[in-house]
């Protein structure tokens, strides 16, 4: 009875052991695929070719901007905005003035 | 015999991949504040004088030695970080070799991977990888046990107290403690003369030129760093343990190497207060105890090493040694799980630190941009191995040809200072132009501030100077601007903006107005 009750032990603390390891196992899986894209990430961002690619929608999105008029909500909207920016940036641009 | 050669080639294998690898990611670091170092060693073999006129950060065979590679290799930076990597990999061999075939701890078959997976690559060309390789090595050959092999013992020994200069109170206590485990009085005494040989030759140096009183001061060097953080010295060491037991526990999933020098630590301590305090008479009959006993007393003291700050390659070449004890204490006390054990520790450590992503245990991991678009240029002899970005390239050649023109045209011109935290903008004016600051980086900042007090140099002093005779040439972090413009008269004095890069940020260069118009 004894030997029967410290195999099953022996059994389950083997079992305990391999599940850890597998969870390791799978945490690593994790690890490496979220790193490795994090590294194509950084790399993309990095790269000249985003930095084209961002200038390029900068432009496109000037151009649509651009494009047709404003409404009456509009242009109380932006003048609004403008005139808070303006006031923040007084500052900077009295001392460029100089 | 079979398991000792396949032991002996997965040895190898590791070596040879923390080598090459090292070799390779050292192409894409950009790292001003550790490589810039290098200019010490450059100095080394001119007519300054080390300690007054050249700064020795760490130690001086740290520094001469780089100065012979640089020297053999024309000043190529890329080398003193081929020195280090070598030095890493081989004090890792000599770490597995000592632990297997030595001390015969069979389970030792797993070290090599282990210490690949702490620390894969030397990430700096620092002193932490020669120190680490030369006292393995001393303990290597103080396991052979042989007259003349004590002899170089000693000799190593006394060479890492040079590379490391604040070594020299472990490095004595060390001496001591094997002098009084040895019997043979012929093995004692060349011990002895090993270790005082190297200090010897160093110190009469010294004396014949003068420069204790300067070399006394790199010594006291860390006290600066207990004024910076504004702590004790007791501290000091609350809020290291306090930070290493958060980081041990709470990082356990995403950092687990921590835990592993935290476990280290514990049976460390266990073993060295066993022995001091319960099993001396047993252990002084017991060489393999006695050796043990020695790499934990270097364990434990080297600790201290990472108390300036919690870096992985600090106690990768240093509180590692101290792994060989505890696989010796598992091997002893949990036999029948051991191989379970270890197998389960390098899964954990794979789980995170097998990425192919910078991270804290390897620090410069290589971006795959990188990789595929970085490129080397030869313009600068310093850099001629590296391969950097080219937004990199255009801030460091700009700097090149702008030292160069004002060298050429404006012979008013006799000195720089280096007000930001690259050393390699000093490196590059410093080929065409001279400069009295001492150290390789200043900013305005308590850290520089207090380093250049404690060496006697007042960078202030030498902005005035350079204001008043308008003599110079001041390198700035443009987001000083505002700063420097308290300090010089910019009625006589134009700037000039170098291109932005990601890594550099933007830098600048303020220039007497006389010389401006002359290099445009």
């Amino acid at each position: 009875m004894a030997k029967k009750l410290k195999k099953i032990k022996s059994n389950r603390i083997k079992y305990a052991y391999f599940v850890l390891i597998f969870i390791f196992l799978i945490l690593f899986t994790i690890n490496f695929v979220f790193s490795f894209f994090q590294n194509k990430i950084l790399s993309i961002l990095q790269s000249q070719k985003f930095e084209n690619f961002v200038i390029l929608k900068v432009e496109s999105y000037l151009e649509k901007l651009s494009d047709g008029e404003l409404t009456e909500e509009q242009v109380e909207y932006y003048s609004n905005l403008l005139e808070r920016i303006n006031q923040k940036f007084k500052p900077v641009i009295d001392k460029l003035e100089k | 015999m079979i398991l000792k050669n396949n032991f002996f080639l997965l040895n190898l294998l590791f070596f040879f991949l923390s080598f090459l690898g090292s070799v390779y990611q050292s192409q894409f670091i950009y790292d001003p504040f550790h490589w810039g170092l290098s200019q010490s060693s450059i100095d080394l073999f001119s007519n300054l004088e080390p300690y007054k006129e050249i700064f020795i950060h760490y130690g001086f065979f740290y520094t001469i030695s780089n100065s012979f590679v640089l020297k053999l290799f024309s000043n190529d930076l890329i080398y003193t970080m081929y020195l280090s990597s070598l030095f890493f990999a081989l004090g890792n061999f000599f770490l597995c070799h000592i632990g297997y075939n030595k001390l015969k701890i069979k389970t030792v078959y797993f070290l090599p991977i282990l210490l690949f997976l702490v620390h894969p690559f030397a990430n700096h060309p620092w002193y932490n990888y020669q120190f680490y390789f030369l006292i393995v090595l001393s303990i290597f050959f103080l396991i052979e046990n042989k007259i003349f092999s004590l002899f170089l013992t000693g000799i190593l020994l006394s060479i890492s107290c040079l590379v490391y200069e604040n070594f020299i109170y472990l490095g004595i206590l060390l001496v001591i403690t094997i002098f009084f485990f040895q019997k043979n009085s012929k093995k004692k005494y060349l011990l002895l003369l090993g270790f005082l040989l190297p200090q010897a030759i160093f110190h009469l140096y010294l004396l014949n030129n003068n420069l204790h009183s300067y070399w006394i001061k790199t010594f006291w060097l860390n006290e600066i760093f207990l004024i910076i953080y504004d702590l004790t010295f007791f501290e000091l060491i609350h809020k290291y343990l306090e930070n290493f037991l958060t980081k041990s526990i709470f990082n356990f999933f995403s950092e687990p190497y921590y835990f592993l020098f935290l476990i280290i630590l514990v049976v460390n301590s266990y073993f060295f207060i066993k022995f001091i305090f319960f099993e001396k008479k047993n252990f002084r009959d017991n060489n393999i105890n006695a050796y043990l006993f020695i790499l934990s007393l270097i364990c434990l003291f080297s600790y201290a090493s990472t108390l300036h700050k919690l870096n992985i390659f600090r106690f990768s070449t240093g509180p590692i040694i101290g792994v060989i004890v505890m696989f010796y204490f598992v091997e002893r006390h949990y036999s029948k799980y051991k191989n379970y054990l270890w197998t389960l520790i390098l899964v954990i450590l794979a789980a995170s630190s097998f990425v192919p992503i910078k991270q804290e245990n390897n620090r410069f991991f290589p971006l795959f941009e990188d990789i595929s678009s970085n490129y080397s240029s030869k313009n600068l002899v310093f850099f001629k191995s590296q391969k950097w970005r080219k937004e990199t390239w255009d801030v460091i050649n700009e700097i090149d040809r702008s030292s160069y023109l004002i060298s050429l045209n404006c012979p008013k011109v006799t000195n720089f200072i280096n007000y930001t935290e690259d050393a390699f903008i000093y490196m590059i004016a410093n080929q065409y132009i001279n400069s009295d600051q001492y150290l390789l980086w200043y900013e305005n900042k308590k850290f520089y501030h207090l380093l250049s007090k404690h060496f006697n140099k007042n960078v202030n002093l030498l902005l005035d100077d350079l204001n008043k005779f308008e003599n110079g040439i001041i390198f700035f972090n443009l987001k000083d601007i505002n700063f420097l413009r308290k300090k010089i008269n910019f009625e006589n004095f134009s700037y000039i903006e170098f291109p932005f890069s990601y890594q550099q940020k933007r830098k600048g260069l303020i220039i007497p107005k006389n010389c401006f118009k002359k290099i445009n």
